[in-house]
């Protein structure tokens, strides 16, 4: 084939002048790595047509099959008119008002709970109760909304003020810099009436938990945004962090997981040990240890089963999203670099399967709460697991960390190594627990020598964090070694804070 | 003996008796020391190895290759194969070694006061038990099972006042550039170290009979509820100097959690 120029594009044909060089196109620098917002789309289109008319639009149509043409569609109607963006910045904002109508309900519930076995002997008695509760209700109802009507909340520059407090006012100005994560939450009486919970962790104190009960979800969700875009260092009117799913945990997975524990396998066998016995012998008297038996399965299998169904954990710029819940629903927001440590959980049964459990210390979650929301995964494959945590410690793959075996201990041998970001110890005979901890989180390090240990010239090494599921230690290090590796591991530590890429405001450049 | 080539890890030493001085054995990177093989009396001398050809010798275990190392440890200059899984040296020497103070420095000590006022807390607590168990003890058995409880007390006394000089000679720290450093323990051993940049608070404590003997404790918290940073028997004005000194290091490095 010969070469026509004439067919060229005129810059593409020889001897053509090089086309000026282009600037690139100049993008706005939008909130999240320069991602410019998209533009309003209007809800309805424009010009506005009239209200949508049944029947077809212009075409083109395919031709009309052998049955004639398809049925007259119902005209769409358009999306609904967008909800106006709430910065909580400039003007107070009150909770939800059925906040004072459940709070007063439940006042009145646990009264009438309370009293009503006592004075159900006779009618006058009751008649009594029920003149008594009217003054009762009405005070009880008074005061929740009164105090209702007390707590407002807003954002000032950096700070959240919560101003709460019937008879002394209560004003409570919390640094945003110090947030650890954002929990919306929907509990299932809640969740029936669209609304929602929003839960602060802070770092530091006991009074680390600020709660926001009850707002609308749409509310919750702003203000969830709100808070994470000021902790970030933007502004108010920064829209939501984009997220990508990153995976969900199947329900067949964490039934089989919750099930397949040695614990909840055990009370099976009990509970159909009891109930053959009781069944073969005649001998109700069985149900007194078969029932206890039964409601410790119920809430070693059923209740986490319901509280994680879509377990779902996301990726975006605000850190992780965790999604889960069937009946209430949890949304927790873990801002980067807020995790402390982090503990895989290999109990022996899910070994066989490839399974593992990821547990995480924020420094906010402390208290009761904690062991139901330090979930960072309740049952996935390991490959996930580890993925998840090269997430959560950037630079790093846990995985590949060469781990050094220590002495042989009386249940199975421990082993324990480090790289750049992170210190690795993993333990455990029938269960394996990997525990990593960041060189930039840690708080002490230490080492302990027992008698028995003394003898047998070894020593236990400690990596301090704040409380929390994890307790990192390396067990039965030879002596020398144990000194070296707490040497290194403060030299790795003042190396790690400061060359920390990790700013308290993980969208400010430093 | 055949010199290897450049950087390969030095060759083990004929084992001797005595550990290394503190300086061998904690040196920093840039004085390269010969491993201890004292330290392993279980193991054969290894034959010196070559790294293979087109490798630099890896450090053997706390760090990457490439990686400086802030301080020699037995893999370190054990060469390439990992070294872990195996007691090294038992006794007191290799205790002592592991609880030696960091190259050029000492551990300050408490103050003796802190023998008597543990002997004081001693005796208090001996004569409440003594009265008590004594009492309950004859009503309930009669009065040799008063004798036997007088007899366990007492000799619990008895070793608890032996054992507080120990202790009192057991607790030490020292205060390094970036880190702070104690020790303390006579059957439980224990070595710990608190980055200035992780102290949240320094508070200084003293009880009446502390104040009685002039002495004062002094506590450093961090985020982490296990850093049991504990210092009992510092001489009051000491420990707030003390105090002062790491409150100004640890606001200088202060770096949130």
């Amino acid at each position: 084939m010969t070469e026509r120029p004439e067919f060229l594009p005129p810059h593409l044909r020889p001897g053509a002048p090089p086309p000026p060089a282009q600037p690139p196109p100049a993008r706005p620098p939008g909130p999240y790595g320069g991602q410019p917002a998209p533009p309003p789309r209007p809800y309805y289109p424009m010009p506005y047509p009239g209200p949508p008319q049944p029947g077809y639009g212009p075409g083109p149509y395919p031709p009309p099959g052998p049955y004639g043409r398809p049925p007259m569609p119902y005209p769409r109607p358009y999306p609904p008119p967008p909800k106006p963006k709430i910065t909580f910045e400039g003007q107070e904002y009150r909770l939800h008002w059925a906040t004072a109508l459940l709070r007063g309900l439940g006042i009145l519930v646990v009264t009438i709970g309370v009293f009503l076995p006592l004075v159900l002997t006779s009618g006058r008695v009751l008649a009594i109760f029920l003149l008594c509760l009217l003054p009762l209700t009405a005070g009880g109802f008074t005061y929740t909304f009164l105090s209702w009507w007390q707590v407002r909340f807003w954002i000032s520059g950096d700070d959240l003020v919560y101003s709460s407090g019937l008879v002394r006012r209560k004003t409570r100005t919390i640094p945003l810099s110090r947030l650890q994560a954002v929990d919306v939450v929907q509990p299932v009486v809640v969740r029936v009436f669209g609304l929602a919970e929003v839960r602060l962790e802070l770092a530091g104190g006991d009074q680390g938990e600020v709660r926001f009960s009850l707002l609308t979800k749409y509310m919750a969700e702003q203000l969830r945004a709100a808070l994470l875009a000021h902790a970030a260092g933007l502004s108010g009117y920064t829209p939501e962090a984009p997220e990508q799913r990153f995976y969900r945990v199947p329900f067949l997975m964490l039934g089989g997981g919750m099930l397949l524990r040695i614990p909840v396998l055990s009370s099976v066998l009990i509970f159909v040990g009891l109930l053959t016995i009781g069944i073969v012998g005649k001998e109700p008297g069985v149900l007194a240890g078969a029932v206890p038996a039964l409601i410790g399965l119920l809430r070693g299998v059923v209740a986490p089963v319901l509280t994680y169904t879509m377990f779902t954990v996301s990726l975006s710029p605000d850190g992780l999203r965790l999604r889960y819940g069937l009946l209430g629903t949890r949304m927790q927001t873990v801002p980067p670099g807020r995790v402390h440590a982090v503990r895989v959980v290999e109990p022996g049964l899910w070994r066989s399967f490839g399974w593992a459990r990821v547990e995480v210390t924020i420094a906010g979650y402390v208290g009761g709460q904690q062991m139901r929301t330090a979930t960072l995964l309740p049952v996935a494959p390991r490959r996930v697991a580890f993925s998840i945590l090269s997430m959560v410690f950037p630079g790093t793959d846990v995985a590949k960390v060469r781990l050094l075996p220590a002495a042989r201990g009386l249940l199975g041998s421990a082993a324990a190594g480090t790289d750049d970001v992170v210190f690795v110890s993993r333990r455990g005979w029938v269960c394996h627990t990997l525990d990593v901890v960041a060189h930039a989180r840690a708080q002490s390090m230490q080492f302990s020598v027992g008698p028995w240990q003394r003898m047998r010239g070894l020593a236990t090494v400690y990596v301090d964090t704040p409380p929390g599921p994890v307790r990192l230690a390396a067990p039965n290090r030879p002596l020398e070694e144990a000194r070296a590796i707490v040497e290194s591991e403060a030299w790795r530590a003042r190396r790690a804070r400061q060359v920390s890429d990790q700013p308290e405001r993980w969208a400010v450049q430093k | 003996m055949s010199a290897g080539p450049p950087g390969a890890p030095p060759p083990p030493q004929p084992p001797s008796d005595q550990p290394p001085a503190a300086g061998a054995r904690y040196g920093h990177a840039g004085q390269p020391t010969p491993a201890d093989p004292a330290a392993q009396p279980g193991r054969p001398p290894q034959p010196p190895q070559a790294p293979p050809p087109g490798r630099p010798p890896q450090p053997g275990g706390y760090a990457p290759p490439g990686y400086p190392m802030p301080y020699d440890t037995p893999q370190n200059a054990s060469g390439p194969q990992v070294s872990g899984g195996h007691a090294t040296a038992s006794g007191h020497a290799a205790v002592a070694g592991a609880f030696q103070p960091p190259p050029g420095s000492a551990w300050q000590r408490v103050s003796s006061r802190l023998a008597w006022y543990r002997r004081v807390q001693v005796l208090l607590s001996a004569a409440a038990l003594m009265v008590a168990g004594a009492f309950l003890a004859t009503r309930a058995m009669g009065l040799a099972g008063g004798i036997v409880v007088l007899a366990v007390v007492l000799a619990g006394a008895i070793v608890a006042w032996l054992l507080a000089e120990f202790n009192c000679r057991s607790w030490g720290y020292a205060e390094q550039d970036g880190e702070f450093l104690m020790t303390h323990g006579v059957l439980v051993r224990r070595f710990l170290m608190v980055p200035y940049g992780r102290m949240q608070l320094v508070d200084v404590n003293s009880n009446v009979v502390q104040q009685w003997f002039g002495i004062a404790t002094v506590r450093l918290y961090t985020a982490a509820a296990t850093t049991d940073a504990r210092l009992p028997g510092i001489p009051r004005d000491e420990a707030e100097r003390l105090r002062d000194r790491l409150v100004a290091k640890s606001e200088a490095r202060s770096m949130g959690l």
